[in-house]
């Protein structure tokens, strides 16, 4: 067993990595860039190393500096999280060369998924259905054989990242182009591939865990398909209806990759049911936390055991149903544009079934520095009905104030007909836009007069107290 | 839409040809709590100076203050180009002092993990391009400057 673990990573998933190693009695340390002194996973460490760059993302992502905390710490272990160096075959391999336990898959397991075009070939083998696709090595027009719309993806990409509809042949050449840009950028490998768009399709994955020899179990099925951006939204599991054969496949690609640790295995779900294998995270998601309110496990602590050579365990039953939403710093009504700004006051909801994993702080300036998710509010229920009520409540008792977040926006959308009702798919918020409705006169007067009344101008002349005592409080009527 | 204070003792505000008595009863840091004709109204709040943040009945409000707005988001003005929301620049695709026609790139940058090409919105010689390649940048500020060709 390791005694003291690095968590290469920021915000609410190294606070929630460190808080499960604090329950294992596992030393944790964390790493920091400058612009993230005051930041609560640096706080929530029991030691902390600070990564020097000019450039803050740039500071997570180095490899170099993360291997000397670890030797200057004397970490024996490195948990990387989501993000930056989590899916990175080279990394996992500098840390074994430097003697320090990657808490992750294999580095050959990390290359074979990681690639999209050998995990689809790997997916094919095993007999999982994939999409017809070609690689694209010329100006797209080798594409334009599978007929439009199209989607153009990167050979090493994932999450949603260069990722490009194509809706005619007008548009291919320009498309594979900023395609090819985004991947090499992103992902240091141009290389792209073009598969047929699947219009409206729910976005379903499965949760394994491997131990790295052939064998997995799976921890049941969750529903990404609320996404902006191809970027997830809220997530729930279980996922509802899931067609069969989905999970077996799922299982058979990760003993296929003799995949260690925890993982995910993606599908793309027409509305006729069919599916197709999409990719594989070889990390912890984002959204694993639904998974964890449905079934009892931590996956931290399972990927620590799997880490520790120990063998898996049974899969476990799936109780009741858990919903995520991914607060984030945004603007839905601008395209959901990231926003920025210091969040002033921060009230966090409480209560049965509720769960926060935040990486924020009142007081802390959100910039456009890292990434736009500020926490996630996680809810268990005993049916799906019940786990939506919960989350109109917690969402009704979180504030955030000082930078616009999508909060609200996920309300209108949790209380909408076809979420109601499970229609989902992941073009849902691009042909529901669910704007705000109007204030009736009464509340927009009252937001007026409550703002008005934050201005010492308008206090002054308001409560006509002369100053200094105006500020002092305990005049007011 | 903005309160204007119309009487004191007892306090009145007119919004929108309306007006309300107010009242205002002590409340918790972030909080506040009013009584607007008879009526009772708690939330939350908070000053960000060019604009109130305003939480009442699970709705958030943003309420622009004038005179204290920041600088101007979106569309060009005397020139300059100005990014929409933040995000990073990738590249620079022209110099400073160079000639460029309306249409050509001026500057990829990237937001919300997409790449988008910022272009001479007309016939110009570009005067700056104020934010450095790799560097981040906030919402309104200027990406790129052109002056006439004179």
């Amino acid at each position: 067993m390791v005694r003291k673990v690095l968590v290469a990573n920021r915000g609410e998933i190294a606070c929630r990595v460190m808080r499960t190693l604090r329950e294992l009695g596992i030393a944790s340390v964390a790493v920091y860039h400058v612009t993230d002194r005051h930041a609560p996973h640096v706080a929530l460490a029991d030691e902390r190393i600070e990564l020097r760059h000019a450039v803050p993302v740039s500071a997570y992502l180095d490899a170099g500096q993360l291997l000397a905390a670890c030797t200057a710490t004397g970490a024996d272990a490195l948990h990387p999280g989501y993000g930056f160096l989590s899916e990175s075959a080279g990394f996992a391999e500098a840390c074994a060369r430097a003697g320090v336990v990657f808490i992750g898959p294999s580095p050959e397991a990390m290359r074979l998924v990681g690639d999209k075009l050998s995990a689809r070939a790997l997916a094919a083998r095993v007999g999982a259905p994939v999409s017809p696709a070609v690689t694209i090595e010329d100006d797209g027009r080798s594409a334009a054989a599978l007929g439009f719309p199209l989607l153009i993806k990167a050979a090493a990409g994932g999450g949603g990242k260069g990722m490009r509809i194509v809706r005619g042949p007008g548009e291919l050449a320009a498309q594979v182009a900023l395609a090819r840009s985004e991947a090499e950028r992103y992902f240091g490998d141009p290389r792209v591939y073009a598969e047929p768009l699947i219009e409206r399709p729910r976005h379903l994955e499965v949760q394994v865990l491997g131990d790295g020899r052939g064998g997995a179990i799976a921890l049941g099925t969750r529903d990404c398909s609320i996404q902006r951006r191809h970027q997830k939204l809220i997530e729930e599991a279980p996922a509802q209806g899931v067609p069969a054969g989905l999970v077996d496949a799922a299982l058979a690609i990760a003993r296929a990759a003799r995949y260690g640790n925890a993982g995910t295995v993606e599908f793309v779900v027409a509305p006729d049911g069919r599916y197709q294998f999409l990719e594989v995270n070889a990390r912890l998601q984002v959204e694993h936390p639904v998974t964890e309110r449905v079934t009892g496990w931590d996956l931290v602590a399972a990927q620590l055991a799997i880490a520790a050579g120990e063998p898996l365990p049974a899969p476990p039953a799936i109780h009741g149903c858990a919903i995520e939403c991914r607060i984030c710093a945004e603007e839905p009504e601008h395209a959901f544009r990231p926003a920025t700004g210091r969040i002033g006051v921060l009230r966090l909801p409480a209560g049965d079934g509720v769960r926060v994993d935040s990486g924020v702080r009142e007081g802390q300036e959100v910039t456009a520095a890292y990434d736009s998710l500020l926490l996630k509010l996680v809810v268990h229920g005993a049916s799906r009905p019940e786990a939506l009520e919960r989350m109109q409540r917690a969402l009704a008792e979180l504030v955030v104030l000082g930078v616009a977040t999508n909060a609200d926006y996920l309300a209108r959308l949790i209380a909408s007909a076809p979420f109601q009702r499970g229609d989902v798919h992941t073009q849902l918020i691009a042909e529901h836009p669910l704007p705000a409705a109007p204030p009736p006169p009464a509340l927009g007067a009252a937001v007026e007069i409550a703002a008005a009344l934050a201005d010492p101008e308008v206090r002054r002349a308001a409560f006509a107290i002369p100053e200094p005592y105006a500020s002092i409080g305990g005049f007011r009527n | 839409m903005t309160a204007a204070i119309v009487g004191r003792n007892p306090l009145r505000f007119r919004v929108d040809d309306r007006e309300y008595t107010v009242a205002e009863l002590a409340a918790p840091d972030g909080e506040f709590a009013l009584v607007i004709d008879g009526v009772r109204v708690t939330g939350h709040r908070h000053d960000a100076g060019d604009r109130v943040f305003v939480r009442i009945a699970g709705r958030t409000f943003v309420v622009p203050r004038a005179g204290r707005a920041a600088g101007a988001a979106g569309a060009a003005s005397r020139g300059e180009l100005r990014a929409e929301m933040p995000g990073r620049v990738v590249r620079h695709h022209a110099r400073p002092g160079q000639r460029v026609a309306a249409g050509d790139p001026l500057v990829t940058v990237e937001s919300m993990k997409l790449q988008l090409v910022i272009a001479a919105d007309r016939d110009a010689i570009v005067a700056a391009l104020p934010v450095a390649e790799h560097a981040t940048f906030d919402r309104g500020d200027v990406l790129a400057s052109l002056e006439d060709d004179a």
